[in-house]
């Protein structure tokens, strides 16, 4: 059976402008529906892609029912067709639509790993797309199959953590030397830092600076 | 990310109190469970990434991107062999596995095949003081093919030694079962070097057909006379194609290295005219047959390509106030024009 997508693509001329679009959208819909700045974000970039708003809709309704075939249809073409220039063209824009909201989902942040092995984009260069885009490194992705990121997550600023969430905060194992605990606490610290932030928008300081703490937080748990 | 559903025999859309506690997951997961998807939030994130997860695994698992370098071992459960299936039909905790083990090893018949098929692998055990692998049983060199894309030929059964050569997804390759080892295979380059290859990049069998069902399962379309398949330059000449009634074409425009500039369909018996060609040296390929794959390029049933070894000139002129571009008319017929076979791999 045809997936839904290969449908669509049978009706029209620009197949890899309207995967591009599909691409895009997945990584936009990740974290549910797509909320006003990442509509207009999307707007802005369709009106280049052939077919991209005008079959936008019934994209978004492919990615929703979640038709398998569909992501891989898409993901070959692209991986086919995208010239070596094109792929980071593509990866600037799967970034841009990942964080118009100022937010990386942990599930848009799946998808540009996948992204990245799928156009051999390495994560290196990915990373520096993304610092140029949003001005902090690439997080790595968030488990939310796990107790401890939830408690992590829900911690209550000045609530103490605990050692084993001070470590996943600092993103070490458990085995971590001090010299481990302090690299990882300087990289982490400098990337929140809030003087780096005082000129973005007031949701992305907030969670600066939310991190920021939390950061410190771990440290001092851990340097004890 | 673990998968709490497949780990604890959940289904996504019966999940409470009761199911989970009465579920086969181990105490971690069980409590994880508890944490997670009893919680409306929690589990609606959670069920955002699971989807998400699940889709990736699917594409990774079908273009050999598994092993890459942002995949994570964690990301297994997110592997299923058939996606669809196990999201209807959760993966079988302890229990019941035990039980179905029990009944199996019950049966006088399944007992006699076990034991007879371990003989050889025992055999081939004592012989190589190494875990016997049943499709490298020794004086085996059936042919095999490349399963991923991009698999390194080593100089060495080790991952750090110096690549020699790159082998593409469905690659035939000739296998010499004597000097592989372990779970290196070593294979035969077409320039009779041989290196090492993991033997979890390679399958039984002939590429060929095995690419043919992977196209045929991301779909087939018939797409209009004249549609463009793949983005290129673009001009101002002109190329008229007419293909005879019979079976419709993929036409290719490549440049003297081999790079794909213009690529579109002529159904058949119709006649079409593309007035974009770019100027430049191009040779014409191209290949009749049924079922198109958009994810292939290719068509899935009946391929036969053929190329024109003369290549044609595009220029796109100017004296004066007058432009003059170029014009070429192939009909796609064998004996027009010297079209010779090639193979389906090289269009």
């Amino acid at each position: 059976m045809n997936s839904k997508l290969a449908d669509l693509l049978a009706r029209s001329e620009h197949q890899v402008d309207i995967c591009v679009a599909f691409a895009l959208l997945w990584i936009a819909a990740a974290d549910g529906a797509l909320d006003q700045d990442t509509r207009a974000y999307m707007g802005r970039h369709f009106e280049a892609l052939s077919g991209g708003l005008e079959y936008s809709d019934q994209l978004l309704a492919i990615i929703a029912a979640n038709d398998l075939s569909s992501f891989l249809v898409a993901c070959r073409i692209l991986q086919r067709e995208l010239r070596e220039e094109e792929k980071y063209f593509f990866m600037d824009l799967a970034i841009g639509a990942a964080t118009a909201n100022h937010h990386l989902a942990t599930s848009a942040n799946h998808i540009l790993r996948l992204y990245s092995d799928l156009l051999e984009v390495s994560l290196e260069q990915v990373g520096v797309l993304y610092r140029e885009k949003t001005g902090s490194d690439l997080p790595e992705p968030g488990d939310p199959g796990s107790v401890l990121w939830w408690e992590i997550r829900e911690h209550v600023p000045g609530q103490r953590f605990s050692r084993a969430e001070a470590y996943a905060v600092l993103g070490l194992e458990k085995e971590a030397s001090l010299a481990e605990i302090k690299k990882a606490y300087r990289r982490l610290a400098q990337n929140y830092h809030p003087d780096r932030y005082v000129s973005v928008e007031a949701e992305a300081r907030e969670a600066a600076e939310h991190n920021f703490l939390r950061v410190q937080q771990a440290y001092e748990v851990l340097s004890e | 990310m673990k998968d709490l559903y497949r780990r604890n025999n959940l289904r996504p859309r019966e999940t409470n109190r009761v199911k989970i506690h009465n579920c086969d997951g181990n105490e971690a997961d069980k409590d994880a469970a508890f944490t997670i998807l009893l919680n409306q939030d929690k589990k609606a994130e959670y069920d955002r990434v699971h989807a998400t997860l699940s889709a990736i695994g699917y594409v990774r698992r079908h273009l050999g991107l598994v092993g890459k370098s942002n995949w994570r071992k964690r990301y297994g459960d997110f592997l299923a062999t058939n996606v669809d299936a196990d999201r209807s039909e959760p993966r079988r905790g302890p229990k019941q596995a035990k039980k179905v083990v029990v009944e199996a090893l019950l049966s006088w018949p399944v007992v006699g095949l076990v034991l007879l098929s371990l003989v050889p692998l025992a055999y081939f055990s004592l012989l190589h003081g190494e875990r016997g692998d049943a499709t490298f049983l020794p004086d085996d060199d059936r042919p095999m093919y490349v399963t991923s894309s991009n698999v390194q030929v080593h100089a060495a059964p080790d991952p750090q030694a110096p690549s020699m050569a790159t082998l593409n997804e469905f690659q035939d390759v000739e296998v010499d079962s004597e000097q592989s080892t372990g779970r290196w295979a070593y294979v035969r380059l077409d320039d009779a070097r041989g290196g090492y290859v993991l033997k979890q990049n390679l399958a039984r069998g002939s590429g060929e057909p095995a690419q043919t069902a992977k196209c045929r399962e991301y779909g087939v379309w018939r797409p209009e006379s004249g549609q463009h398949l793949a983005t290129g330059r673009t001009g101002s000449n002109t190329l008229i194609v007419v293909n005879p009634p019979g079976l419709d074409a993929l036409v290719k425009l490549k440049d003297h290295e081999g790079n794909t500039e213009v690529f579109f369909y002529v159904r058949g018996g119709e006649t079409v005219t593309v007035d974009a060609i770019p100027d430049g040296r191009f040779q014409l390929q191209y290949a009749i047959g049924e079922n198109y794959s958009p994810a292939c390029g290719r068509f899935v049933d009946n391929m036969q390509a053929k190329l024109d070894p003369e290549f044609m000139t595009f220029a796109n002129t100017s004296q004066g106030l007058t432009r003059q571009t170029s014009t070429a008319t192939r009909t796609l017929k064998s004996g027009a024009f010297n079209f010779s076979a090639i193979s389906n791999r090289t269009f």
